[in-house]
């Protein structure tokens, strides 16, 4: 069979613009997948008792993967069973705090820690007792742990930094 | 010349004799009866000057361990609840409770009645209680006699050693309203039937005794009163002479003049031997009732008065501890009489003859804690004299755990037999001292000493090495270095557990010396990250790091921590070349778990006087003293010494808990060290000789398994983690280079970093694959 020479320069159009088309394509996909953000999340293997969230983001020259652990959640923690007996002695002494029992107080929540030593509120109200009994320096101290543990809500942090505001006047002004 | 007839003059003479001998007898009978109301008189200031005092009695100041709480979700396998109501008194009834201080176990239920506890400006009054368990979990806690679901519940503080003076006399007064009538008229009947009608001697009672000892030909009765024995007890001593005989006649008389029947009862029920515990002397109805029962006086039944008035004659004999038998007899003896003098009905007689005899687990070991008591006592002996401890019946409450003492006891006795049985080719031979070892816990969000063992066998070594021993701490100084190199604000230069160190040996001018720092493998191993250099306790990379983080900084991060100990700002600081306390060094390892606050360490937290008053109140102290961020970092490449590194042998020993921690050994093997970790308890173990001779063993050989079998077996397998702040985050990193990891690096893991301080470029040795590549697939 013989071949024009029309023929074979269609074909050899057809051709060269096909596979510019499928060289077009690819690159655009190429070009896509590259600014695709990173879908993958990865579960870090921690704590079951914290809950963590998952952060990917874009570095300059790579994908920079980033775990961003957070703080166990109040309501989560008070799940715990240390918590909850905490919590009763918690109210126990808050009740003697509210009954000018200060010095009883300030061994309740010593109690409540003694239980659960990862609760924030029970520092809180140890800070609040050592206020209340002039001890303003040891005041100040257990209230950095308290602020450590509640830093993630938002009304404890307000009762902390005013508590803190109480403390700093009296250590600056003691009467 | 004048003459006297013969018997006129024998007359005169006569008178004359009588006359000499009159004024004789006169001048007797005067000395007599001066020396005699002398002496009265100083018999009678005897009795004021001792017996009329408002305090009769020395009573012992008593130290006491922290309460323990039982709370519903509470997992008891390591809490050994038995063991400890064992130790609190509590009686083993089998089944079922019947009475305060008795418990029960069953598989799924513990029943206690629990004890009534004078605490801190609080009387507590014992309840039954009910604790329902799930596998062992605590699932429900119940007041039995309400119905009433219980919170939480509180087990009172143990005893766990009584000051004594010389006397060595253990004894809780009691008042003679709080003994029961039974009690009181079984005393009575047994010891002296006629003690209300006689004036202190019983001429009555002497009489019927000796007739009765001489149809028995031996000596079955006594003639002595209960006031005479009062006396002897308590004024003279037991030797049998005659002088104390007329002593105790005369002293017995003036006594039942000068006080009433009973002021006299309720001294001498005070004053009665009643048995041993260990070396002390349980001295009267009091403590006896809480030596042989386990209950407070006014809790006695019928059967256990009778049988406490029985063990009067002689305590050893008829103890129920020795030969339940013989007691019980006594009891049944003592009954009897009670019932033959109408004290008690007949089915009062059968019930109380009915009554099992159980005794609680029998507690001879008078101190417990001995290290631990003894650091106390140094404590106290700043504010309060010896004299006022030994006497004035204070009652010191102290942060120590029992389980956790019993334990830390047991992995620094056995931990250090097995070292010289297994390692005896190590040790020096023919070392005529011990091989000696220390052990503390320490709760890092209060300061409480949990647990504390100065050393091994107190009898013979008083010497506390947690409290005052100052050694070398060898590595498990590196992570103050370690801990100043990742803080940006107080290294010279930030490093992160993934930024790499040179452990390729050099020299540097220290003091107007050369010093080279030295590998324990004797090995450079060049390029290592931070990470590494801390898990496998490298010396040449860490006094490197040292050096470029600023040894002033180094200096300070440890002051900050609490060392007080002298330090100098040189190289070799970062080894642990300058000498610190055990105490020291465990106070200042509290600040990894405890996110950067340190708790002062504390051992003493109230003091209470005899009538409840408080004396002394001390509480949680802390302050921050660290940023959280470089503390995590720190504590979490400390966790990888435990699974990787130098420490990794205590997950071969069974331990498997969330820990970190480091090892520590000092130049020439003379010390070996462990300082680890969970987020609830700290523990730190040092072993060594006091004569500084080498123990030819690392740190991870000779006190880690002390510390791993103390945390397998006190603290378990807890999963707790040690909580992150919020400015760290974990960044996937190449570990050869560390740099962001790609897909194409064979090995990966997630570091902490402060936020800002992370790497920002890719793995170079791995680069991430090509456009193309990724599409197509490889």
């Amino acid at each position: 069979m013989r071949r024009t020479s029309s023929t074979w320069r269609t074909k050899e159009i057809l051709w060269r613009i096909s596979l510019t088309l499928i060289i077009v394509i690819i690159f655009s996909a190429c070009a896509k997948i590259g600014q695709k953000p990173q879908p993958k999340k990865f579960k870090p293997k921690a704590a079951p008792t914290q809950t963590q969230k998952v952060e990917v983001k874009q570095a300059p020259e790579g994908v920079k993967e980033i775990i961003r652990q957070e703080p166990t959640s109040l309501a989560t923690a008070s799940a715990t069973p240390q918590r909850r007996a905490a919590t009763r002695l918690l109210e126990r002494g808050r009740q003697e705090l509210a009954n000018g029992e200060a010095a009883k107080a300030e061994a309740t929540f010593q109690e409540a820690i003694n239980v659960d030593h990862n609760n924030g509120i029970a520092y809180y109200y140890l800070s609040r007792a050592k206020f209340e009994l002039g001890k303003f320096g040891a005041a100040g101290g257990v209230l950095d742990k308290a602020e450590e543990l509640l830093g993630d809500s938002k009304e404890w942090s307000e009762a902390v930094s005013t508590l803190r505001q109480m403390i700093n006047d009296k250590l600056k002004n003691p009467n | 010349m004048w003459f006297t007839p013969k018997r006129t003059i024998e007359k005169k003479s006569k008178v004359k004799n009588y006359w000499k001998w009159l004024k004789r007898i006169a001048i007797l009978s005067v000395v007599f009866a001066i020396f005699g109301s002398w002496y009265l008189h100083h018999l009678t200031r005897s009795i004021e000057m001792r017996f009329e005092q408002s305090q009769k009695w020395k009573i012992p100041s008593r130290v006491f361990s922290d309460a323990e709480y039982l709370y519903p979700g509470l997992n008891i396998t390591n809490h050994n609840i038995k063991a400890k109501l064992d130790r609190l008194g509590y009686r083993d009834m089998g089944n079922r409770i019947t009475g305060p201080g008795d418990y029960a176990v069953t598989p799924n239920e513990i029943a206690i009645y629990l004890h009534d506890f004078e605490y801190p400006g609080e009387k507590f009054a014992g309840f039954p209680v009910k604790v329902e368990l799930d596998h062992n979990v605590i699932i429900k806690l119940s007041n039995v006699s309400t119905g009433e679901e219980l919170p939480t519940v509180r087990l009172e503080p143990e005893l766990i050693a009584p000051v004594f003076s010389d006397e060595m006399e253990d004894r809780t007064l009691i008042t003679l309203k709080d003994v029961p009538a039974h009690l009181i008229e079984a005393v009575v009947s047994i010891e002296d039937e006629r003690f209300f009608k006689h004036k202190g001697v019983d001429p009555i009672g002497i009489a019927r005794a000796a007739v009765k000892d001489l149809f028995a030909m031996k000596m079955v009765q006594g003639g002595s009163t209960l006031t005479q024995q009062l006396v002897k007890n308590y004024f003279l001593h037991s030797k049998k002479t005659f002088t104390r005989k007329i002593n105790e006649a005369l002293l017995a008389i003036i006594l039942e003049r000068r006080h009433t029947k009973s002021e006299i009862l309720e001294a001498y029920l005070n004053e009665i031997y009643l048995g041993q515990r260990g070396r002390s002397s349980v001295m009267g109805v009091g403590e006896a009732a809480k030596l042989y029962f386990a209950k407070n006086i006014d809790q006695l039944t019928t059967g256990e008065c009778a049988l406490l008035a029985g063990l009067i004659r002689s305590p050893s004999e008829y103890s129920p501890f020795k030969n339940k038998e013989k007691a019980r007899s006594r009891r049944d003896f003592v009954l009897d009489k009670l019932y033959d003098e109408r004290m008690i009905t007949a089915r009062e007689l059968a019930d109380a003859k009915a009554e099992s005899l159980i005794t609680p687990e029998r507690n001879t070991q008078v101190v417990k804690a001995p290290y631990f008591i003894d650091f106390v006592k140094q404590q106290i002996s700043q504010f309060y004299p010896t004299d006022i401890l030994t006497s004035e019946g204070l009652k010191i409450f102290t942060t120590i755990d029992m389980t956790a003492q019993l334990e830390a006891e047991k992995a620094v006795a056995e931990g250090l037999k097995k070292l010289e049985t297994t390692f005896a080719s190590s040790l020096p031979k023919g070392h005529t001292e011990p091989l000696q070892g220390a052990f503390i816990a320490i709760q890092p969000q209060t300061g409480f000493i949990r647990a504390l063992v100065g050393g091994r066998g107190f009898e013979s070594n008083q010497f506390n090495h947690i409290t005052l021993a100052k050694r070398q701490p060898g590595s498990t100084f590196k992570p103050f270095v370690y801990l100043t190199a990742f803080d940006p604000k107080r290294s010279k230069q930030v490093f992160t557990p993934s930024s790499f160190i040179d452990d390729t040996s050099f020299t540097v001018k220290a003091g107007g010396l050369d010093w080279t720092p030295q590998n324990y493998d004797k090995k450079d191993h060049g390029k290592v990250t931070v990470r590494h250099a801390l898990e496998e306790s490298l010396n040449i990379a860490t006094a490197k790091l040292a050096i470029d983080a600023g040894l002033d900084n180094v200096v300070q991060t440890a002051r900050d921590l609490g060392i007080t100990s002298e330090l100098m700002a040189v190289p070799s600081l970062a080894l642990g070349s300058f000498e610190v306390a055990p105490l020291e060094l465990a106070a200042a390892y509290t600040v990894f778990p405890n996110g950067g606050i340190r708790a002062e360490p504390i051992s003493i937290i109230n003091i209470i006087d005899k009538d409840g008053k408080v004396l002394e109140k001390r509480s949680i102290e802390m302050k921050r003293v660290f940023d959280a961020g470089p503390v995590y970092i720190t504590t979490n490449v400390m966790k990888g010494v435990m699974d990787r590194g130098t420490g990794a042998s205590a997950r071969s020993m069974g331990f498997r808990g969330i820990a970190a921690g480091k090892t520590g050994t000092t130049s020439d093997y003379r010390d070996a060290w462990f300082v680890g970790f969970t987020p609830s308890l700290l523990a730190l173990t040092w072993v060594g000789y006091d004569d500084n001779a080498q123990v030819n063993m690392s740190g991870a050989r000779a006190a880690l398994p002390i510390w791993a079998t103390f945390m397998k077996d006190y603290v378990g397998d807890s999963q707790e983690d040690f909580p992150s702040p919020k400015n760290v985050i974990l960044v996937k990193i190449d570990p050869k280079t560390g740099h962001l990891a790609t897909k194409n690096c064979p090995d990966s893991s997630f570091e902490p970093f402060i936020e800002g301080t992370e790497p920002n470029e890719s793995c170079e040795e791995h680069p991430a694959p090509g456009a193309l590549k990724r599409f197509f697939g490889e």
